[in-house]
């Protein structure tokens, strides 16, 4: 009946505008306020727990932070135009522990665009930098450049790209279980990464996107999603143990 | 290809429905018209269609502009393999699907429910201030 009557008015769209924009509004901010009570008991549950099983000591929380900003601006990542990174840092998800007494950290970050990134400590400093990449994504390589390192492994090359200011650091650190580590990760996702070593620390970049996000509308417990979650945490764990025991048993690496 | 087929459904089937109505209202004319009733096809819902089928025309473009430029990096989750998946993450996904899909399930059921809820609501009190105000 009062559909009716509006649609008979000569007011009939000023109407109808009035009516449409109010619920429009009324709905998306009662989405904002359900859907976040819905990812907040997602990450509660889900997410904690996930991180428990990777290492017990890893502990997930929910909060905004810049722990990780330094470091991660300090490594002058680039976008797919070689333009420096930059803008306001934000991240919301925080995951760290002490794995070895060694801290892995790991966060989501939006700068430009979202990715996720991990720091691992290592037992102590190397004086040589190393930066491995995937192949494809060589191009945005920061331009403080470092030489081409060439691998023993033709498997490995084909798929990456290795740099540093000392070959024979960086071949001493890639033994074939780093390799292996690496490859291995490659295999089992399709996720884009890359690995930077640089003094006792390791820093790893997956180009992942929003991490731990669920929507309202869309199903939480996506199989495929938290695989990855899983190994994208598990690799930064593993790398740094193996790397660690690398350092342990080789004391004359630089 | 997801995007593009969802701007090529969004063109075609808006297009389709806006056509198909002015089309009624061009071809059939006032008499038809008047036949079927009081109805008559308003040009303000016209336009209100139009509006909200650019807008959902828009969107697809843009996302899938972001797609192709690779400012969604979001591809590569289509190239997930469950073949990989070990056996220790197996087990860990049947616990937690186990322990908290039956109360995600929930909570979201409930949240949809409250959302649709409050809309409706606001709709109703709406078009009845409006109504009575006339």
């Amino acid at each position: 009946m009062s559909f009716r009557l509006i649609s008979e008015s000569q007011y009939a769209l000023p109407i109808s505008i009035l009516l449409i924009s109010p619920i429009c509004l009324f709905f998306l901010c009662m989405y904002g306020k359900y859907s976040e009570q819905y990812k907040e008991t997602y990450k509660k549950h889900v997410i904690e727990n996930l991180v428990k099983t990777i290492h017990p000591s890893l502990k997930y929380e929910n909060i905004i932070n810049n722990k990780l900003e330094q470091h991660y601006r300090s490594l002058e990542y680039r976008n797919p135009n070689s333009r420096l990174v930059e803008g306001r840092f934000l991240s919301n998800d925080y995951i760290s522990g002490l794995v070895d007494e060694k801290l892995i950290e790991l966060s989501d970050v939006y700068l430009q665009y979202a990715c996720v990134f991990a720091h691992c400590t290592l037992n102590r400093g190397i004086s040589h930098e190393i930066k491995i990449r995937n192949s494809k994504n060589s191009s945005i390589l920061n331009k403080r450049m470092l030489n081409t390192v060439q691998i023993d492994s033709t498997e490995f090359e084909k798929y990456f790209d290795v740099f540093s200011d000392s070959k024979i650091t960086a071949l001493e650190i890639l033994t074939h279980d780093v390799m292996e580590e690496i490859m291995k990760f490659y295999n089992n996702s399709p996720i884009n990464f890359e690995i930077t070593i640089r003094e006792d620390n390791i820093y790893i970049r997956y180009d992942i996107g929003d991490i731990f996000e669920v929507e309202l509308f869309k199903k939480s417990t996506s199989k495929k999603m938290l695989w990855c979650y899983y190994i994208a945490l598990k690799f930064a764990v593993n790398l740094t143990l193996k790397i660690n025991k690398i350092l342990e048993s080789k004391e004359d690496i630089l | 290809m997801t995007y593009l087929k969802a701007i090529l459904i969004s063109i075609i089937s808006g297009g389709a429905v806006l056509g198909i109505l002015r089309l009624e209202e061009v071809i059939l004319g006032p008499a038809y018209l008047d036949y079927i009733g009081n109805y008559s096809f308003d040009s303000n819902l016209f336009i209100i269609l139009s509006f909200i089928w650019i807008c959902i025309s828009m969107w697809a473009v843009i996302k899938a502009w972001l797609y192709t430029s690779g400012q969604d990096n979001k591809k590569w989750k289509n190239k997930i393999s469950r073949k990989n998946m070990t056996s220790e993450f197996e087990e860990v996904y049947r616990t937690i699907k186990r322990n908290y899909t039956r109360e995600l399930s929930i909570l979201r059921l409930k949240s949809i429910i409250f959302l649709m809820r409050s809309s409706l609501n606001n709709t109703i009190v709406s078009t009845h201030v409006l109504s009575s105000n006339k």
